[in-house]
């Protein structure tokens, strides 16, 4: 909850961070991919573990990989900012280990009337069961003390069946079953402790072309994923991808690149079988766009 | 008399060659992808047409009496083409009197494979899986109301040779 509260604060205060590590840009806070994806229909791609179902990879979590193009088009909007592994992976000095060591302490503390909370409403459920379980066990007593010979007082105090849970002691929780949270976004960010982290992307012809295609589909409110699924560069939706399938296979050619005739019928048919529309993009020298439509006819 | 020659024979030869545009394997081509829209698929008022600009022929015609003109390109399989020269032909093809968006590839290889790819300038989102439903359905229909005629056919021949049959009999 508390993290939750933090990272709202933080979303209008500052910038989106983009991790950048190995040349990739990853998002690891969950409300930042949710802000880019509503907001900026950047949708990226989950690539991390889910640490619940560990053994599969057909459902990923954070962190969430972006596209070049994407962290490009963001840090040009000013919406986000790179982070470099220098800001996050370092060793921490003594300040930092003592806020650690504190942090989790008032966390155990917290925890420890939440614990006992939580017990009291477990007995409260199981109260009938533990009442006949406690008069069973008298009963027996008396049974065991009667053949023994002993005299006993069959007439039982009714009070004694009384079962008052708010009377009842429960110890704190041991320390080390306490909760501990382990934190997806790391809260011990600290920036410029390097020179801050180099972005070139695009940095050549296809590159750039790559991007101004992006940017263009981008601007025209598409929703665009990566298109390697289908042998393209990106994937083209009109929405958001979790709801509508993608209307064109993207494919971004210079402006005077000969491809076969046979190519064509392959971007052709491969677009009719799976019922998008293959395009061709390209960039003329004046950095104007063409789009061509390629679609199957039907006539076979 | 070889292919080649034969399909010079053709009327269409000298009504191409008219043109005056010095493009043979082209033209060749034409005639073939002609041939298949007129005999094989039953085109409506195909016609030839020669850009010179591009030095190269090209048709148009309706799929049915109520659809509209489309433009065909013959091209050869062999042949290679860019973004830049596909933009050319949207741009520069063009049939007088009837807007088209868009032109049709007919793919040539030198088996008389043809295939048709409708190129367009801009974002044409894919069909609706609710068009492609009524396009199904109709075809089907098609097929379905030309098997009925043809077994109709069937049967007032096999009547009409019985009837014959039996006046020559009595």
């Amino acid at each position: 909850m508390r993290v939750y509260q933090f990272s709202v604060l933080k979303m209008v205060e500052s910038k989106v961070k983009l991790h950048l590590c190995n040349g990739q840009c990853f998002i690891w806070n969950a409300n930042d991919a949710d802000v880019l994806r509503q907001e900026f229909h950047c949708v990226g791609s989950l690539v991390g573990c889910l640490p619940r179902a560990p053994r599969q990879n057909t459902h990923l979590g954070l962190p969430l990989q972006l596209l070049p193009e994407e962290t490009t088009l963001l840090l040009e909007k000013g919406v986000a900012e790179l982070v470099s592994t220098a800001d996050t992976l370092f060793d921490p000095n003594e300040k930092l280990i003592e806020e650690f060591k504190a942090h989790r302490k008032s966390s155990y503390c917290q925890q420890i009337e939440l614990f006992r909370a939580e017990r009291k409403k477990e007995i409260l459920q199981n109260l009938p069961k533990i009442i006949e379980g406690k008069r069973a066990k008298r009963q027996k007593m008396l049974e065991e003390k009667h053949e023994a010979g002993e005299t006993v007082d069959k007439e039982v105090n009714e009070d004694e069946e009384e079962f008052n849970v708010d009377k009842i002691t429960i110890p704190p929780v041991p320390e080390h079953h306490a909760l501990v949270q382990l934190y997806t976004e790391s809260p011990y960010i600290v920036t410029g402790q390097s020179s801050p982290p180099l972005w070139s992307y695009p940095s050549t012809d296809q590159e750039r072309l790559r991007y101004s295609v992006f940017k263009d589909l981008w601007e025209k409110g598409y929703f665009i994923t990566s298109g390697s699924k289908f042998g393209g560069d990106f994937l083209v939706y009109p929405g958001d991808p979790a709801r509508y399938h993608s209307f064109f296979i993207a494919i971004c050619l210079s402006h005077d690149k000969k491809i076969s005739a046979l190519d064509v019928i392959a971007l052709g048919r491969l677009g009719s079988n799976v019922k998008k529309t293959a395009l061709l993009c390209s960039k003329d020298s004046d950095g104007k766009l063409f789009y061509s439509s390629l679609q199957w006819t039907g006539m076979s | 008399m070889s292919e080649k020659e034969s399909l010079h024979c053709h009327f269409l030869s000298a009504e191409l060659n008219e043109y005056g545009i010095d493009n043979p394997t082209q033209m060749d081509l034409t005639i073939l992808v002609y041939l298949n829209l007129c005999e094989v698929r039953g085109w409506w008022n195909v016609k030839t047409h020669g850009c010179h600009e591009m030095n190269i022929f090209f048709l148009s015609g309706q799929s049915s009496k109520s659809s509209p003109r489309e433009i065909i390109l013959p091209i050869s399989s062999t042949s290679s083409l860019s973004p830049a020269d596909i933009q050319q032909y949207l741009q520069i093809i063009k049939v007088d009197n009837s807007p088209t968006k868009g032109l049709i590839l007919a793919v040539c290889d030198t088996d008389s494979t043809m295939v048709f790819y409708k190129v367009t300038d801009g974002l044409v989102p894919p069909e609706s899986p609710e068009e492609s439903e009524q396009k199904k359905e109709k075809q089907s229909k098609k097929i379905k109301m030309r098997r009925n005629h043809l077994s109709h056919q069937t049967q007032l021949y096999l009547e009409t040779n019985w009837k014959q049959n039996e006046k020559q009999s009595g």
